[in-house]
């Protein structure tokens, strides 16, 4: 009995009045930290150097005042972010009509990230190319 | 946060202090950590150069950002002592105090970029980690430093001690006791506090670019916050007198009409600002006119929050 109050005090200094409140708050800490970390390594870990590579799908189409918009979405399949990503739209000529360009600019493309944006034309965009002209690398 | 905790040979003092429950001592200290990490976290909040620089940080970065934030967390603990400058802290209290002042920081910050569109689930992992990770580096330190103190100039002071209605005869001492002075004190410091935080985020280009990201159904979870954070800071996690505010006499006396006086004298103080800066000007939508003022409402709800902790 005797011998084994030593430990015990010394214990309790340490951890005196630590309750059990306390331990579920730290609980729930750690492992919000632990989350947060864990995907920082795992990010670490997968990250290699690809550089920002852009998939982009052409959505729907909706007309006003004799206007088409052509809204798209742009995936970022890289790993590395695109900033100044400048996307355009391409109508060749057909016919009568005569060949239509129009264009769009986005901040930022995190890695992995969708982003939607609309594109103007004057007539129908059926057959449009989609593609991007140019993007700024991370600093 | 680990604040009140019972010494092992406890003083008068302290005893009174512990009269509350465990349960209710944790929750106190961590809306008080909650209620810093917004304050502190505020203006980083509104900085959209903060959003970029997060969405092209490395993972090397963010890891390194993390940890230097715990260093400083653990050196403020260390050097504040949080609550008895005498009480002994073990080292291993420091080290899970800062690891919750952390998490508290990471979680606000998460809320507060959800709650503002800064972040979302098409934004991809990386963006959002990183956005969450800077943005928490000024929530945790708002943690620490209203762990360390603020708390510290009030209700630690031996003399307020009893924490009780007894108490609020002493603290109002030095302030108006006249129900409608006190009333106008407390709506001049919530005005004031309002004032110097819509100052310096109303001529930004956050305030715009904030509302466009916000459908009406965000405007209300705005509100709602904004409420909640303002009552969570001046009722809840009062730093500097406990049980003071709720004895006052005055249109402040019931928690929530104080809470919803105060935001709306938060977002006056934003209105006046947005229009002194031209954001807002006759002739435009009120559409764009609500969502501004909301928009500034919350920084200013803190702002005033916290001009009255200081009456």
């Amino acid at each position: 009995m005797s011998a084994g109050t030593a430990p015990d005090a010394a214990e309790q200094t340490q951890d005196r009045g630590r309750s059990t409140a306390e331990w579920v708050s730290l609980l729930v800490a750690a492992l919000v930290l632990g989350a947060v970390i864990g995907v920082v390594l795992v990010l670490w870990l997968s990250v290699g150097n690809r550089p920002p590579h852009f998939v982009i799908e052409p959505d729907e189409v909706r007309q006003e005042g004799g206007q088409y918009y052509l809204t798209f979405t742009m995936r970022n399949a890289g790993n590395q972010t695109g900033s100044e990503v400048l996307v355009e739209g391409f109508l060749p000529a057909t016919g009568s009509d005569g060949e239509e360009r129009s264009a769009t600019t986005f901040d930022f493309v995190p890695a992995q990230a969708t982003v939607d944006g609309v594109l103007v034309f004057s007539r129908d965009p059926a057959g449009v190319q989609l593609r991007v002209l140019s993007y700024q690398p991370p600093d | 946060m680990n604040q009140r905790v019972a010494l092992p040979a406890p003083t008068s003092a302290t005893a009174v202090r512990d009269e509350r429950g465990p349960w209710a001592r944790e929750r106190d200290d961590l809306l008080h950590g909650f209620a810093g990490a917004f304050l502190f976290g505020a203006p980083l909040l509104y900085t959209m150069e903060v959003w970029w620089k997060g969405n092209s940080s490395s993972p090397g970065r963010m890891f390194l950002l993390l940890a230097i934030t715990y260093v400083a967390l653990l050196v403020l603990d260390r050097a504040t002592g949080f609550r008895d400058p005498d009480e002994k802290r073990s080292i291993s209290r420091s080290l899970t105090d800062g690891m919750e002042a952390l998490a508290i920081g990471l979680i606000v910050a998460a809320l507060s970029l959800a709650l503002l569109r800064q972040i979302s689930l098409d934004d991809g992992v990386a963006a959002i980690i990183g956005r969450i990770t800077l943005e928490a580096i000024p929530c945790s330190l708002g943690v620490g430093l209203a762990n360390g103190l603020l708390r510290n100039q009030g209700d630690d002071d031996p003399a307020n001690g009893t924490d009780g209605p007894g108490a609020e005869g002493q603290d109002g001492g030095s302030s108006p006791t006249h129900p409608m002075r006190r009333s106008l004190a407390e709506a001049g410091a919530t005005a004031l506090g309002a004032l110097i935080l819509a100052l310096a985020i109303a001529p930004t280009d956050e305030v715009p670019l904030v509302a466009s990201a916000l459908s009406e159904i965000w405007l209300l979870a705005l509100i709602a916050a904004s409420l909640l954070v303002s009552y969570i800071i001046v009722y809840e996690a009062d730093f500097v007198r406990k049980g003071g505010r709720r004895n006052a006499p005055g249109l402040f006396k019931e928690p929530w009409a104080g809470t919803i006086f105060s935001y709306t004298i938060s977002l006056a103080a934003a209105a006046v600002m947005l229009a002194f800066f031209k954001q807002i000007q006759p002739g435009d939508p009120p559409t764009q006119v609500v969502s501004y003022v909301l928009v500034l409402g919350l920084p200013a709800t803190l702002g005033g929050a916290a001009g009255r902790l200081a009456l």
